[in-house]
């Protein structure tokens, strides 16, 4: 199904919000956390066992985002990328309208 | 307009980071990411301040919450050798000791039947009075001291030196020291 070209649009500018799992290479965990925090949007934390980092990626748009997952499988020290969360597409308009249950009303 | 409201992306972003961290606790048992949040100020003007925990002598390390000269949350200090950022449930929830209301603030004696309020001094003199009274009919190991689990270090030495050095007894104890007990 095609999306008309006005709600293609709002979705495109939905500013995507993802969290994921990093699974870094061995001994690379304090190295690959400061690399993926000097990435522009991109808020990483690493475990204090040092064995994984949670990453949070706030981007301007789904392209931004994707561009972002690509410079990500790109970094060696990565071993596994396992999403987490994504924010889901904001409700449309009409879709924040209170539904009347009409067997409900008196 | 309250201070502490976040935004609605700051809030999507620390539930994706939340999401992220229960995953991983599930896939990692133990898996801790204390450093996030650990940022003074973090949340407007909340201030994360250290402190050791006052409800037994473990001596874990907490961080409290402080907004507006009031403490409102307590977690585990991650730089604590102790107890490196867990804490119990009481030492979780021990803010709420602070703002209890039935906390006794100020000296009380019972006097025919209901407890009134009465000057510090007035009390003292009266648990002098019945200690020297007890002591002088029953001796010296009649009487015991038995402190709170939020004394200081120097409130337990003093208490040591009252009891043994100057009354002559052993029977001194703390919650400080019996753990499980619950801290008056």
């Amino acid at each position: 199904m095609s999306l008309n070209p006005e709600t293609a649009q709002r979705r495109e500018h939905k500013m995507p919000i993802c969290s994921y799992i990093v699974y870094p290479q061995a001994g690379q965990c304090v190295p690959l956390t400061t690399r993926l925090n000097a990435l522009t949007g991109c808020d990483a934390t690493a475990a204090e066992n040092r064995e994984l980092i949670v990453l949070v990626t706030e981007t301007n748009s789904q392209a931004e985002e994707k561009e972002l997952q690509a410079t990500l499988a790109r970094i060696p020290d990565i071993q596994c990328l396992a999403m987490t969360f994504e924010q889901v597409t904001p409700p449309e308009p009409e879709m924040l309208k209170p539904k009347m249950n009409k067997e409900l009303l008196p | 307009m309250n201070s502490n409201l976040i935004t609605r992306r700051e809030f999507m972003k620390k539930t994706a980071f939340a999401s992220a961290v229960a995953t991983a606790a599930s896939l990692t048992p133990g898996v801790t990411f204390a450093s996030w949040g650990r940022v003074d100020g973090d949340t407007n003007d909340l201030q994360w301040k250290k402190t050791p925990c006052r409800f037994c002598g473990v001596g874990c390390g907490l961080l409290v919450g402080v907004t507006q000269g009031r403490a409102v949350a307590a977690k585990g200090d991650p730089d604590s050798p102790v107890n490196k950022v867990l804490c119990c449930a009481k030492g979780y929830h021990s803010v709420l000791a602070l703002y209890g209301k039935d906390r006794i603030k100020k000296a009380m004696i019972r006097k025919n039947g209901a407890l009134i309020e009465v000057p510090m001094s007035e009390a003292l003199d009266l648990v002098a009075s019945k200690m020297k009274e007890t002591i002088d009919q029953y001796g010296k190991d009649a009487v015991a001291f038995y402190g709170s689990g939020q004394w200081t270090i120097p409130d337990g030495y003093v208490a040591s030196k009252l009891m043994k050095g100057a009354i002559g007894t052993n029977n001194l104890e703390a919650t400080t020291r019996v753990y499980a007990w619950p801290a008056p």
